[in-house]
């Protein structure tokens, strides 16, 4: 909003004051070598462009995305540093060329300790609205914040990484790469984080093959289309299943809305009968209704995040197909999506080699091979 | 005189802001509160509970969701005053809460309450959430999570979703969504009740009944022979649950 320029009414005007405490102010500025000033800092905003179809990234007040904070955060995602030994970073386990996520089921951490959960795909984040598999994390921010001072992760306390960084002042220079970003030399735990945030929430994946088909810009094959039509259809045959299409009945879960391929939800797709081992986002809700639940991820790029499900145990696409085509195992917070009561899709193989074809016009090399997110070290 | 006139000299900033304040009680808008409640066949209930259903058999109630729209109040000079509004209930939440806000009314003699049961045509057909830009819109990208079919589908209307605990269970999942199971709940009074604008209104309270979502008086629906509507693929189960779900709203005196 263009306020125009600031007029002072006659009997509000500024009297005049004494000038020379003001002249001494600039003087001792200009004889200390304290670096300098805030009124010297002026980030330059990143402008983010948002998809054709996408929805609007909300990006927190408090955390606006700037040039100089998203090359900070870039710098700090591919640190070792910021491990205890210094031989991990975050891209150690979201690797490019799995989709930032990790070729393996679980993580191994700096002390050889294996995590318990499969490593999520780094991709559009900056439209979660929860994050981890169990959604124990409501913003990008504090997601960020755990795995470096996590003892079976990084296992760096946060003090130590903020020290390491406000003394590594030579290649890069951290103290100064902060000034850019944050107008602070002093470095902390709240504007490292913000940093990796910023750079996280500019990865963004759009233009895989069914994005350009979405736009328009090109054609399906006969096979991608028609697992596209079986993505979108209701699953199981409508002899055995009340209100079947022949589909995969994956639409529910991995909605197109906003082309994210996920509903941001919490589902029990039926892989387990109980839940002693991890119960899911019930751990963080403390409802037994949510056992077994696990956030929905999206489809983008799911033919290179293998393997596959909150503890990786399924390693290729077929497998999955597979899984929902048996109808998973009954429990007690089964998904009602799930078709186990009915024995399963009913998907012929060329149905399944269909469906498979159209996950793979969600792979996105464009975004996985973006120097801008590679390591710059 | 003399002290006349300096009264009023020194009083009129003063008798203006009266004025000014007793004018802009008309302005400001009504608010009613909605309140919503959840029974079981009358008895309080939440989503997660077990309830019996018609044959003795153990239900849980898993999901209960919907939106509301076209919400309109009715004026005894006036008539039906609209208010072009979506909102969206989740009975997970204890006793969900929203207020509607009806602006330059004045004050209003009511003696009826109507609301649709879903998303207008209007704002339904084709309307991708990505086009708000407010994503935390109802409608919107992350305010629809798990209320959208698909980028050029619209929205689901409501989602009445469980399991009856039988060996083994059945699960049931009801989810409304097309123009053809767009339905409106009205109701009137005969003694009109005074809203004033700027005043403030005790919630009004919606009750909706799970258990008459399932049983009513012309139509039972058995979760074991009649699991699954998704309104495209099975219209006529769903027609029948909207028709249920329908006659299952009251509204509390």
């Amino acid at each position: 909003m263009d306020i125009g320029p600031i007029m002072f009414p006659k009997h509000r005007m500024p009297r005049s004051r004494p000038w020379w405490p003001l002249c001494l102010v600039l003087l001792l500025l200009g004889g200390c070598d304290c670096g300098t000033t805030l009124q010297d800092w002026d980030p330059t905003p990143y402008e983010i462009e948002i998809p054709p179809f996408f929805p609007p990234m909300d990006i927190p007040a408090d955390n606006p995305l700037t040039v100089e904070g998203v090359a900070l955060g870039r710098l700090l995602f591919w640190e070792t540093t910021l491990s205890s030994d210094g031989s991990m970073s975050c891209g150690s386990c979201h690797m490019p060329e799995h989709s930032f996520a990790e070729s393996t089921p679980y993580s191994t951490g700096v002390t050889g300790a294996v995590g318990t959960r499969n490593a999520m795909a780094l991709i559009n984040l900056g439209w979660s609205n929860a994050f981890l598999w169990d959604g124990r994390m409501p913003t990008l921010e504090d997601q960020i914040r755990d795995p470096i001072s996590h003892p079976d992760e990084m296992n760096l306390p946060w003090p130590e990484a903020t020290s390491r960084l406000q003394a590594h002042v030579d290649q890069p220079n951290y103290p100064q790469l902060f000034w850019e970003a944050f107008g602070s030399e002093e470095i902390t735990e709240d504007l490292t984080v913000q940093a990796i945030a910023q750079f996280v929430r500019t990865m963004v994946s759009s233009d895989s093959k069914f994005d350009h088909w979405r736009r328009g810009e090109l054609d399906l094959t006969n096979n991608e289309y028609s697992g596209y039509q079986i993505f979108l259809r209701e699953g199981g045959d409508p002899e055995n299943v009340p209100g079947g299409q022949f589909g995969g009945d994956c639409f529910h879960c991995h909605g197109e809305a906003g082309l994210q391929f996920t509903d941001h939800l919490f589902h029990n797709n039926g892989l387990d009968s109980v839940f002693l081992v991890d119960p899911g986002h019930a751990w963080v809700s403390g409802n037994p209704l949510d056992s077994g639940k696990f956030r929905t991820p999206t489809l983008r790029n799911v033919a290179l995040s293998a393997p596959y499900m909150h503890d990786g145990r399924f390693g290729t696409l077929e497998e999955v197909i597979d899984h929902y085509n048996s109808g998973g195992v009954p429990s007690s917070t089964l998904d009602p999506f799930m078709k186990y009561s009915y024995g399963g899709l009913s998907l012929a193989p060329s149905q399944k080699a269909n469906l498979l074809a159209f996950l793979h016009t969600l792979t996105d090399t464009a975004f996985t091979q973006n120097p801008a997110f590679q390591n710059p070290h | 005189m003399h002290m006349t006139s300096l009264f009023f000299r020194r009083s009129w900033p003063f008798l203006g802001l009266v004025l000014l304040l007793a004018g802009c009680r008309e302005d400001e808008p009504i608010q009613l509160p909605l309140e919503f409640e959840l029974t079981w066949d009358g008895a309080t209930f939440a989503v997660g509970d077990q309830g019996a259903d018609d044959q003795g058999r153990p239900l849980q109630l898993e999901r209960l969701e919907c939106y509301l729209s076209a919400f309109a109040l009715h004026d005894v000079e006036r008539g039906w005053m609209e208010l072009d509004t979506v909102i969206r209930v989740n009975f997970e939440d204890n006793r969900p809460v929203a207020v509607l806000e009806w602006a330059g009314t004045g004050t209003m003699e009511i003696d009826g309450f109507r609301m649709g049961l879903g998303v207008p045509e209007d704002r339904n057909v084709d309307v991708d959430p990505a086009q708000y830009t407010d994503r935390n819109h109802p409608l919107g990208y992350s305010g629809s999570a798990g209320m959208h079919w698909g980028w050029a589908a619209g929205y689901i209307f409501s989602v009445f979703d469980g399991r009856l605990l039988t060996d083994p269970t059945t699960l049931f999942s009801y989810h409304a969504g097309n123009d053809k199971v767009y339905r409106t709940a009205e109701w009137s009074w005969v003694e009109p009740s005074v809203l004033e604008a700027g005043g403030s209104i005790s919630p009004m309270v919606l009750s909706l009944d799970a258990y008459q979502c399932l049983h009513g008086e012309q139509d039972v629906i058995d979760p074991e022979v009649d699991p699954q509507s998704h309104t495209g693929n099975n219209l006529e189960l769903a027609l029948r649950w909207v028709n249920l779900y329908a006659e299952a709203w009251t509204l509390a005196p």
